[in-house]
């Protein structure tokens, strides 16, 4: 599904280089869901854009979903994201000016798959099914950071991609409705059958993966598996704090109690996870 | 990207920045207005004096006599020429003309539309081929030279009658005319007699009525028209010349004709006489360059709009670089985000063509209202200064797109180029 070999990448700041990724090498299957962790600036990001096809300035090798990115020209890898790809953001990234509906409709807009059916009736579904019915013609500014969130993840979804890539999807999103998000997330993938590239730096959201990676000054640093039994507590926990934080965002937003339990049982994961068996 | 999704994201990228953009619009409108409000004071000015100043037929080449000639080697203007200028290929039509070579006068004292009228003026003429004329013909009045004792018939220059009208009559209070009031007009004409020249004085003379039979833009401008067989039958009873033309006409069958036409008629020994033709080409030079200079101090303005867009979408692709990347990430090509912001300046650029268009026509409005209820009458005043060809109009909007599209091209090359895993964390 994804093959990373020897990934480097560097920026200049100025007139120094900045060395990102300094050999990166991962393999991913269909159907994991992974969450890659690491302090700003560890390469998080960057390694994300790679794979997502939006960044092809790297050295080594990026093989996903059985393409050499760096061999696609522009027009395929921009098929490559619109077909393949579905990516949610730290900053939600919804146009501004387009309402619920046509933001979701968005990679409808650069389709060049053949017709499969009123796309706007899948745009919709799409958002029945991240609980947004009846929003369609609202703009993002007028909603939640949470139900924002939920539309960024609709547009992920609503081409059918295989492969979805998170970066920091809860980073904006108070302790509550990071759960609510994160269990969405992860519920989603599950019923569509998705790859899950999940970057975040936070241990609760981590806590949901098959693995864990860590990323550290642009190398590899430790990979952890989750034991299947303490993926499904993980999964509980992440279940009861979706079941607590249900409820409008306002109200959820102040529910400091719920967001303690989480970060409590999400700690828990990542302790009993670092035990746990290495890829 | 399809064009139906494409239109939804321009309209909906346009209504985002209103007022940059109907600024962007304001500015392409004034261009495009002022280019289109000049050119068409050209077109409709140079209208004016191709149609009614100097009203030039492009087929038409007036044929005259050599002005040195070689006493009887010269070439002559006779019927045995006329043949030979009708057998040239490329001929269409030939039509003689003769002057009157002898002098006339005309003394007129009596009512005239209802004011007394008395003047005595001489009279210059010319003969000319009934084909030549016809279209000026009042219906039903004969051209035809009825011999002494009857009355002449006599075709008048539509410019005489306009001078008339614009000029001689408001001087002199008398009233303006038109076609169907000088239908059957008559002024006794005496011929062999001038009041300038002592010679002719001294001789016999001949009186003869000449009733107006038309009014054509083809009579002679300073003078009156006649039938050929008059102004021979006049010349011969004089003792002038009669049997050789002042000048004759030469329609070629298509205006491409004319070049190879001309060449072999002045082979023949004879010259074409193009002094009207010269003088139309010099006033509508002249128009011409003015034009141009006028349309070029619109295209400053254009290129100020066109620099007007450049810097109102380089701002626009600068605050919008988060949600280009964004539509990268979704499967935007380069060439997808270029297509969407030149796109976006085409519709800029199509409704401040359109408004420029609409501007001009207004202005022309105006302009053609303030002549007519401010300025005084004058000899070829016409209705319109202005002239607003279906291409004009057209070329405007492409215009409008063209300037607008040159102004959105390094920001939208810009947009293209942008990194989007940048652009997004921007």
């Amino acid at each position: 599904m994804i093959r990373i070999e020897r990934l480097q990448k560097s920026f200049t700041d100025g007139a120094a280089r900045v060395d990102v990724l300094r050999g990166v090498s991962l393999q991913v299957e269909e159907g994991e869901l992974v969450a890659v962790m690491g302090a700003s600036g560890s390469g998080k990001s960057t390694l994300l854009h790679v794979i997502g096809g939006l960044d092809r300035a790297y050295q080594g090798t990026a093989q996903v979903l059985g393409h050499d990115l760096a061999q696609l020209s522009d027009g395929d890898l921009a098929r490559f994201r619109n077909e393949s790809v579905g990516f949610v953001f730290q900053g939600f990234n919804l146009v501004a000016p387009l309402n619920v509906l046509q933001n979701v409709l968005l990679p409808g807009y650069f389709s060049r798959r053949d017709e499969e059916g009123p796309e706007e009736e899948r745009a919709r579904r799409a958002l029945e099914r991240v609980g947004l019915a009846g929003k369609e013609g609202r703009l993002p500014a007028q909603l939640s950071g949470g139900e924002r969130q939920r539309v960024a993840l609709a547009r992920a979804l609503f081409g059918r991609p295989r492969l979805l890539l998170a970066d920091e999807p809860t980073g904006s999103l108070d302790p509550a409705t990071a759960a609510e998000v994160i269990a969405l997330l992860r519920e989603l993938g599950e019923s569509e059958a998705l790859t899950v590239l999940l970057v975040t730096h936070d241990d609760r959201v981590a806590a949901v993966a098959d693995r864990i990676l860590h990323l550290r000054d642009g190398l590899l640093a430790e990979e952890q598996a989750q034991q299947g039994t303490q993926r499904q507590d993980d999964l509980r926990t992440a279940d009861r704090s979706r079941a607590t934080m249900a409820q409008p965002a306002v109200e959820a937003n102040a529910s400091q109690g719920a967001s303690e339990e989480m970060s409590e049982g999400s700690s828990q994961a990542a302790s009993a996870g670092r035990g746990g068996a290495a890829r | 990207m399809r064009r139906s999704r494409l239109a939804r994201l321009v309209w909906i990228n346009l209504r985002r920045d209103l007022r940059g953009n109907l600024l962007s619009t304001f500015g392409v409108a004034a261009g495009i207005g002022a280019l289109v409000f000049f050119v068409a004071l050209g077109l409709g000015v140079g209208e004016v004096v191709r149609t009614k100043l100097f009203p030039v037929d492009a087929r038409a080449l007036e044929v005259v006599p050599p002005r040195f000639s070689l006493g009887l080697f010269g070439a002559k203007l006779d019927d045995e020429a006329v043949a030979r200028l009708q057998a040239l290929p490329g001929t269409g039509a030939v039509h003689r003309k003769m002057q009157l070579r002898i002098p006339a006068v005309s003394r007129y004292d009596g009512s005239f539309f209802g004011q007394r009228l008395r003047m005595g003026l001489e009279i210059l003429g010319e003969g000319v081929d009934e084909a030549l004329i016809r279209e000026g013909l009042t219906p039903g009045v004969s051209f035809q030279d009825k011999g002494e004792g009857e009355p002449i018939p006599m075709v008048i220059s539509s410019r005489l009658l306009e001078i008339y009208n614009k000029s001689f009559a408001k001087m002199r209070g008398l009233p303006a005319l038109s076609g169907a009031m000088l239908r059957g007009f008559q002024i006794p004409v005496d011929f062999g007699r001038s009041y300038v020249t002592a010679k002719a004085a001294q001789g016999e003379t001949l009186r003869q009525e000449a009733i107006l039979a038309g009014i054509s833009d083809r009579a002679m401008l300073q003078g009156i028209t006649v039938p050929l067989e008059t102004a021979r039958r006049l010349n011969q009873r004089f003792g002038e010349d009669g049997k050789t033309y002042s000048s004759v006409v030469v329609i070629a069958s298509s205006p491409d004709q004319v070049p190879a036409l001309s060449a072999a008629i002045r082979a023949m020994g004879f010259e074409i006489d193009d002094s009207e033709r010269q003088a139309a080409e010099r006033i509508g030079t002249a128009v011409a360059v003015i034009t141009a200079a006028l349309a070029l101090l619109s295209l400053l303005i254009c290129a100020l709009a066109v620099f007007n867009i450049a810097l109102t979408f380089g701002a626009a692709i600068r605050s919008r670089s988060r949600e280009i990347g964004i539509l990268r990430a979704v499967g935007a090509t380069s060439r997808a985000i270029s297509s969407l912001i030149l796109a976006e300046a085409a519709a800029v650029g199509a409704v401040g063509g359109l408004c420029g268009a609409a501007l001009a026509l207004g202005s022309a409005w105006a302009v053609d209202l303030a002549s007519r209820t401010w300025l005084p009458d004058f000899p070829f005043k016409p209705a319109s200064y202005f002239l607003f060809p279906g291409w004009l109009l057209v070329g405007a909007l492409a215009a409008g797109i063209a300037a607008a599209l040159l102004g959105a091209f390094l920001p939208a090359r810009n947009a293209s180029a942008m990194d989007p895993a940048q652009s997004i964390g921007a």
